[in-house]
């Protein structure tokens, strides 16, 4: 089993930047979104 | 300003807990540094639950009082609910191909979790179809609570079925540090998805009332 997972540092990292990617991603989206509706309404 | 503050707050403390994660606490004895998924893994997947539970509680709320806050706030936390969702499984793929040697099997836990995922996404197209926003939330309340049933069996699916993701493991199980890692961790999403509902919802009523301007100026 160890020998599968030695060297899986690569998986962490993915794992990790991903979560970031998906997060920081939704967050923008949020505020794009609400800056479309913003100007939308305004027109 | 205050608004802003409590968002950084938020990611401030999203980011120390992921230190902690990351370099504070110690690696696992058997899976080594590649364990430390766990603590975004297991978080993305209570939070996710706990949306769903907010669609479910909503859905019901919006048949008692027919108010359409709640109808926005179901389809907020559905929406917030399949991110968590999608990223659960992205992050259980990533950790399962080092340890179990495969990205995706056809495993109880992992099966009613990618079902959970496209029933809800579902949920979110339907709800694209209807364009009068009383008629969609008379629509969309009964399928949040009838699809909910889905959450306890994702849950309960490592007990029922053993196959191959391990059970809960329970803090009496587990090394007190990965116990406040983990901790950390879901509070940290948990704070995420507070902020990430009511932003949401925001957007949903914003638009609403964008709506209902551009309604007035046609009559």
């Amino acid at each position: 089993m160890n020998g599968i997972i030695e060297g899986a540092k690569e998986f962490l990292v993915a794992g990790y930047v991903l979560t970031w990617i998906v997060l920081l991603g939704y967050s923008f989206s949020l505020i794009f979104r609400h800056k479309k509706v913003s100007l939308r309404g305004t027109k | 300003m205050k608004r802003i503050f409590l968002i950084l707050l938020v990611f401030a403390f999203f980011v120390f807990a992921q230190i902690w994660a990351l370099f504070v606490t110690p690696p696992d004895q058997y899976m080594g540094e590649v364990q430390r998924l766990m603590y975004v893994h297991v978080p993305a997947a209570w939070n996710s639950f706990i949306a769903f539970f907010v669609v479910f509680i909503s859905s019901i709320a919006y048949l008692i009082w027919k108010k359409q806050k709640w109808d926005r706030l179901a389809e907020s936390a559905a929406e917030v609910g399949v991110v968590l969702t999608g990223l659960t499984l992205c992050l259980g793929s990533i950790w399962g191909r080092p340890t179990w040697g495969v990205w995706w099997t056809w495993d109880a836990r992992l099966t009613t979790t990618a079902i959970l995922f496209f029933l809800y996404v579902g949920y979110l197209t339907l709800r694209r179809f209807v364009q009068d926003r009383d008629p969609r939330a008379r629509l969309s309340a009964p399928l949040g609570i009838l699809i909910f049933l889905n959450v306890p069996v994702v849950y309960l699916s490592v007990r029922w079925w053993r196959t191959l993701h391990q059970i809960q493991s329970s803090p009496s199980t587990m090394s007190p540090d990965m116990v406040l890692s983990l901790r950390l961790n879901a509070f940290a999403f948990l704070f995420l998805l507070i902020l990430f509902i009511y932003h949401r919802y925001q957007l949903r009523k914003l638009r609403d009332v964008s709506e209902d301007a551009l309604m007035e100026e046609i009559r």
